[in-house]
């Protein structure tokens, strides 16, 4: 149905187009177009039903004319035509519309087009809109910080296009915790596997790729290198630019994948190395508000299930304990202050000291009812923060990030919170809450138009701080 | 036919250009525990020394340790990026092998290496390994192969090592893994 022109169509084409516009047959007066000009038509049994008139020039598309037959507009044929260019190229394209023309105009503001300029009275007494949508920027992700091996392609810094992330949790939880030698053995294994099936599930290829982004800190020294490496050799091999992005703020920007994040916002970030209340002015413009004193909240988990016999990792199986359990445990309220900055470490000991108080008395644990316990406590805390945190600063839009933020009761009592404050909250998709390579592309994006690539000479970091 | 020679076992991260199994440069780098700061540099710097591009190359051998863990890890994760992205061949040779074929061993030698703790070695014998290649802490090494002759940390020779590949056929890309030897803490 849909094909470019051919010699036997310009009859066709120019009845259409006097439709539109009398002078048309004078405006396309030649019968051949020239190479860097192109006409998409669409026809139903033969009959000639719309086309879509190109130039394509060295770095954008100018669109001439589109064009649907009167009785068979509103059937998406027009859409039909641009999906077609756009799948053929990214390109920037550029049109020009008459302001009356509010169908068009609104068609093609669904396909991302913006207003840049007016032709005051272009048409006479009538002006024309002059029209542009940016090329697509495809982004590759790439992470391995812990024990996920994970590369992802993210359009435009909010779509997912494709994923694949391999985790390793059955190796690990056989030695009770991520043992960072096995983990960088596994990445250097499976890194070309993942990346050819990430590319299996696309049409897009590497060379299609704006940018490789790559986990560079904080995390598991040799994991870090591996997925370095990695990226600077796609980089290199594809002369494409390399971004180093901080895992924590791919956790952070995994919230462009729900819709744009809007400044200023309160971001709550909690994983297995942060608990921290962070005010974003800007895009990588964080101010801490609060940050934890000791443990993590990922940690305190971590350590809690392992007293209790849980498996790792400790937030999923306490949460699943939690489920079964009654709330009967009393135990500490802590940081119960006007401070906005956490601990957990009081909490922790308060639950390790009851298991061997218990355990000496021989008394058995209810796991299921200390897990709920802990957990609300734990919960609690961030809950009593936050609310404290809007509150000072006045917010209006609240994130959560980080692996934590997987937890279903915390993501109850966030969405509690923000009914209570009438406060825009995003927390990312479940997917997403854990390590993967989709949030590290989508934190590049920015740093993409900021131009912040980096040369094949930068080392993996630890333990280096966002902010 | 141009192959590039990667090797990141020990603190020397040494990069070899051959045409046609002759050395037309290398490039040897002091790189302690920062091989990621100097290993692509070093292979964009020696492709441009030369005019060539990463798409001219038609060959990766890299050494796949034993030695330096990460050192291995990153050699070998560079060294299949390539080949899988370019299509092309590669091949691997343990860094004892690789040394012991860099001098034409003959009569009972044991090629060795050094870490910081121990010995990683084989023993060789007209030109071939007559042995698996074993790790051993220091001292345990000295007090077994007492007035043997040993060749400890010998020098690369990477044209003899790329004609020793010559007729060895090439891996997968996604089956190139590094060889480890020690045994770690936890999977004792």
């Amino acid at each position: 149905m849909i094909s470019s022109y051919q010699l036997k169509d310009i009859k066709d084409i120019i009845d259409l187009g006097l439709e539109l516009n009398p002078k048309f047959k004078e405006l396309f007066n030649i019968s051949k177009l020239p190479k860097y000009e192109n006409i998409i038509v669409y026809r139903e049994k033969n009959k000639l039903i719309g086309f879509l008139h190109y130039l394509n020039n060295i770095d954008y598309i100018e669109i001439i004319n589109l064009i649907v037959l009167k009785e068979k507009r509103n059937k998406n044929i027009a859409s039909f035509l641009i999906n077609n260019l756009l799948k053929n190229f990214n390109k920037k394209i550029v049109l020009e519309v008459r302001e009356s023309n509010i169908s068009a105009i609104n068609l093609y503001k669904k396909f991302n087009f913006s207003t840049i300029s007016i032709r005051k009275n272009y048409y006479g007494n009538e002006s024309g809109i002059v029209m542009e949508r940016n090329k697509d920027i495809y982004i590759l992700g790439i992470e391995s910080s812990c024990d996920e091996t994970s590369v992802s392609i993210v359009k435009n810094g909010n779509t997912d296009i494709a994923t694949t992330v391999l985790t390793q949790i059955d190796t690990h939880v056989n030695y009770g915790g991520v043992v960072p030698e096995i983990a960088s053995r596994m990445h250097t294994e499976n890194f070309t596997l993942v990346l050819e099936d990430l590319f299996n599930k696309t049409t897009l290829e590497l060379e299609d790729m704006d940018a490789i982004a790559v986990t560079y800190a904080p995390g598991l020294l040799g994991s870090l290198l591996v997925g370095l490496e990695f990226a600077k050799t796609l980089s290199f091999v594809y002369k494409k630019p390399l971004i180093k992005v901080h895992h924590i703020a791919g956790h952070i920007y995994s919230n462009n994948l729900n819709e744009p994040m809007e400044f200023p916002l309160l971001a709550l970030i909690v994983s297995g190395g942060h608990t921290e209340l962070v005010l974003m002015e800007d895009d990588y413009k964080f101010n801490v508000l609060g940050s934890t004193l000791d443990d993590a909240i990922g940690e305190v988990y971590d350590k809690v299930a392992k007293v209790l016999d849980l498996s790792y990792p400790g937030g999923p199986s306490i949460e699943k304990c939690a489920l079964e359990g009654n709330d009967t445990y009393k135990l500490p309220i802590v940081m119960n202050n006007d401070e906005l900055n956490f601990s957990f470490s009081g909490l922790k000991s308060a639950v390790i000291n009851l298991v061997h108080n218990e355990k000496q008395k021989e008394n058995t644990i209810n796991k299921n009812d200390l897990a709920i316990s802990f957990q609300k406590a734990a919960i609690d805390q961030l809950i009593r923060k936050t609310r404290l945190a809007i509150e000072k600063t006045d917010s209006k839009r609240l994130i959560i990030a980080g692996g934590v933020s997987a937890n279903k009761f915390l993501r109850a009592e966030m969405e509690k919170l923000a009914e209570e404050k009438n406060i825009k909250l995003s927390i990312p998709e479940v997917k997403y809450c854990t390590d993967n390579a989709t949030m590290i592309a989508a934190a590049a994006y920015p740093l993409f138009f900021k131009k912040e690539f980096s040369n094949y000479n930068i080392n993996a970091e630890s333990s280096k701080r966002l902010y | 036919m141009y192959t590039l020679f990667i090797s990141t076992y020990d603190f020397i991260i040494t990069i070899g250009l051959l045409k046609n199994n002759k050395k037309i440069s290398i490039k040897e780098v002091k790189s302690v525990k920062s091989h990621s700061v100097f290993l692509i540099p070093t292979i964009e710097s020696i492709l441009k020394g030369n005019n060539l591009e990463i798409n001219n190359l038609n060959e990766i051998i890299v050494i796949n340790g034993p030695g330096s863990f990460t050192g291995v890890r990153l050699g070998v994760i560079v060294a299949k990026t390539l080949a899988y992205t370019l299509k092309i061949n590669i091949k691997t040779i343990t860094s004892i092998d690789a040394l012991a074929i860099s001098n034409n061993i003959l009569k009972r030698t044991i090629v060795s290496i050094n870490d910081n703790k121990g010995v990683y070695f084989a023993i060789y014998e007209s030109n071939s390994r007559i042995s698996d290649i074993k790790y051993l802490s220091k001292n345990d090494f000295d007090n077994k192969h007492i007035n043997e002759s040993i060749i400890n940390n010998g020098v690369l020779d990477v044209e003899k090592i790329t004609l020793f590949l010559k007729d060895i056929d090439t891996i997968n890309p996604h089956n190139v893994k590094p060889i480890y030897v020690k045994e770690i803490e936890v999977l004792k």
